[in-house]
């Protein structure tokens, strides 16, 4: 099986094949992604690569993608998510003790770190993690990603509370998942909290990640919490993307062949298939 | 002796009583294991609320402050399931976090975090999740149903977590710096009656020990009947079975000290010794841990009984403020007695 993350490549067409895997493990796990689900959490896991140590993200949406972005193999993620391990695992990098399979993958020494359905748990534990970092100095981020309408809990206020209270090195980025409850702006929440805070509207793919880039690289150089709204993007953002490569008017990219774009695709495809081979998929 | 929290040799009082060869209270062997382990294990940190400029609402952490700094003695805001939740993250990272609950009460808001994530971490695979929640719990202070409480019951269904509640300085001390280097979360429960009882002083080893979580000690050894209890309850206990002797009635005392996991074996000897087991807890009835004890005597231990199974226990109610409520709704020297000369007549 090839590591398409680990070709040599530029953000935009990295971004691209991420994507693209996400969306094929998804297919072939039974789901149906949407793009805008997936664009976020994957651009967050690719904006923390490169680290000097494994910074952490925590995640709740688009799960699978961003954990295959960090680099965990399809095929382990796949076992991980139906429990369909040899043996009880006695090391504790190895992903999922497959008792019971999980929607969300721990891999301590790839930086992930699962959350739990309750809402607002997820980001406690990321300010955790975040002031173990600041305790010991080390320079590394933590980023939660979950869906705007955990911010309704009360565990999420106290979490990032605590985080902003202790000025922890913790993005909270947030999927805005465009659901009828009213909120206060992202921006007037920041300020109340005394975090940094802003909505990325952008809707491409590209942009997206760009920012989401930007903020993780900034929270490294300056501690302090973060909190990021990404608008709700529309599913062409994936097609917008294939466009601009194909065209070339992605920045400082040349120009990808679309044959290319289709090898990209069917590699994506072809990883997911073996990855789920042989595994039953209702146990997923 | 110096006042109490004055500074000598750079250590708080409450922390330097042994080195001085000196007596320690409960709560004084409970601030001597947090000193020492955050002295040794750079890992370990404190979080909870007013735990350091105020020192603890105990006072529990007076000093520490000025020894560890701001980020180990961290004052969080009142939030016990963002700092709870914050603790396992933490500990993710390697870290040994202490989280003191200002009373064990005020865990409920954690009850999530501790039950859906820190105690299904390792069956997750997410790994171990080394931390402790300590705190005060128990009746008899007029606290009312918000200081009062005991939380054991709560959790100990929880497959995942370990509760300890010692009944002495010497296990409070060994049993906390077992639990801050266990590599799982603890709930430790501390019973402010017994945090400065002048009875229970005494002179602790000058040098590191602990004591091994898991495992129960027999206090007092009987022949007539076995009576099982934990906390508080083994002093009360301890009374009566000093009136029930002058009677001539010997009963053997088991100081649980770890209700999860439940020394299954040394209360079981016992009962096979005796014939005769006698739950005393100051947690209330339904649902407490006599229920389960119970049964697993029933289980291995059957042929061996001589008479019914029998409890002492607080009522079904919250705890009472009132100062004659309170004393009613616990378990008393006389209530124990009692319960124990009907078992023994068997």
């Amino acid at each position: 099986m090839s590591n398409l993350t680990s070709r040599p490549g530029a953000p935009a067409t990295e971004l691209l094949r991420n994507l693209y895997r996400a969306r094929a493990f998804e297919r072939a796990s039974g789901g149906e992604p949407e793009a805008h689900d997936l664009v976020a959490p994957v651009a967050a896991a690719l904006a923390l690569r490169g680290a000097p140590r494994p910074d952490v993200l925590t995640l709740a949406g688009g799960a699978s993608g961003a954990a295959l972005a960090r680099g965990l193999p399809a095929r382990d993620l796949a076992r991980y998510l139906a429990a369909d391990l040899p043996a009880f695992p006695t090391d504790h990098e190895v992903p999922g003790l497959g008792h019971v399979g999980l929607m969300h993958p721990t891999y301590h020494s790839l930086g992930l770190v699962a959350p739990v359905a309750s809402g607002g748990v997820s980001i406690s534990v990321a300010a955790g993690i975040a002031l173990a970092f600041a305790l010991r100095g080390e320079g590394r981020v933590a980023v939660a990603v979950d869906r705007s309408s955990v911010t309704d809990s009360g565990g999420w206020h106290e979490g990032l509370n605590l985080a902003a209270a202790r000025g922890a090195p913790l993005v909270v980025l947030l999927l805005d998942d465009a659901s009828r409850r009213r909120r206060p702006p992202i921006g007037r929440r920041g300020v109340a909290y005394g975090v940094k805070a802003e909505r990325i509207e952008e809707g491409s793919a590209e942009g997206i990640a760009h920012r989401i880039g930007k903020i993780v690289a900034a929270a490294r150089e300056t501690p302090g919490a973060w909190l990021v709204e990404v608008a709700r993007g529309t599913d062409d953002a994936v097609t917008e993307l294939e466009a601009r490569l194909v065209q070339g008017t992605v920045s400082g990219i040349e120009p990808v062949e679309p044959e290319t774009l289709a090898a990209w695709a069917a590699e994506a495809a072809e990883e997911a298939a073996e990855a789920w081979a042989g595994i039953t998929k209702e146990a997923a | 002796m110096s006042p109490e929290g004055a500074i000598s040799d750079g250590r708080p009082d409450q922390v330097s009583r042994t080195a001085r060869g000196e007596e320690v209270t409960f709560l004084e062997a409970i601030a001597e294991a947090l000193w020492e382990e955050m002295e040794v294990d750079p890992r370990v940190f404190l979080i909870g609320e007013d735990i350091g400029a105020y020192g603890g609402a105990f006072k529990v952490t007076r000093g520490f402050l000025d020894r560890f700094g701001p980020d180990r003695v961290i004052d969080a805001p009142i939030s016990e399931g963002g700092f709870t939740g914050a603790a396992a993250g933490a500990a993710h990272m390697g870290m040994r976090p202490v989280v003191e609950m200002q009373f064990m009460d005020f865990i409920s808001p954690a009850y999530d975090v501790l039950t859906n994530y820190v105690a299904t971490s390792e069956f997750r695979g997410a790994g171990p999740l080394p931390m402790v929640v300590r705190g005060p719990v128990g009746g008899g202070g007029r606290g009312g149903p918000f200081h009062s409480q005991n939380v054991e019951m709560a959790f100990f269904h929880t497959p995942g977590l370990t509760i300890v509640y010692p009944s002495t300085p010497y296990d409070a001390k060994g049993l906390l710096k077992a639990s801050i280097r266990l590599d799982a979360p603890v709930l430790f429960e501390e019973h402010k009656g017994l945090y400065r009882a002048p009875a229970l002083r005494e002179r602790l080893p000058d040098e590191d020990y602990i004591v091994p979580i898991g495992s129960a000690k027999t206090v007092r050894e009987g022949d007539a009947l076995t009576l099982v209890t934990y906390g508080m309850m083994v002093h009360r206990s301890l009374e009566a079975a000093t009136t029930l002797a002058e009677e001539g009635i010997e009963v053997e005392v088991i100081d649980l000290r770890t209700l999860l996991p439940l020394d299954d074996d040394h209360i079981v000897d016992a009962v096979r010794r005796t014939g005769r087991l006698l739950i005393v807890h100051e947690d209330t009835r339904t649902g407490g841990i006599a229920g389960e004890i119970a049964m697993r005597v029933n289980e291995r231990a059957f042929a061996w009984l001589d008479g019914p199974i029998l409890r002492v226990t607080a009522d079904d109610t919250p705890v009472p403020f009132a100062a004659r409520l309170e004393d009613a709704f616990l378990p008393s020297v006389e209530e124990i007695a009692d319960a124990a000369r009907t078992l023994a007549s068997y």
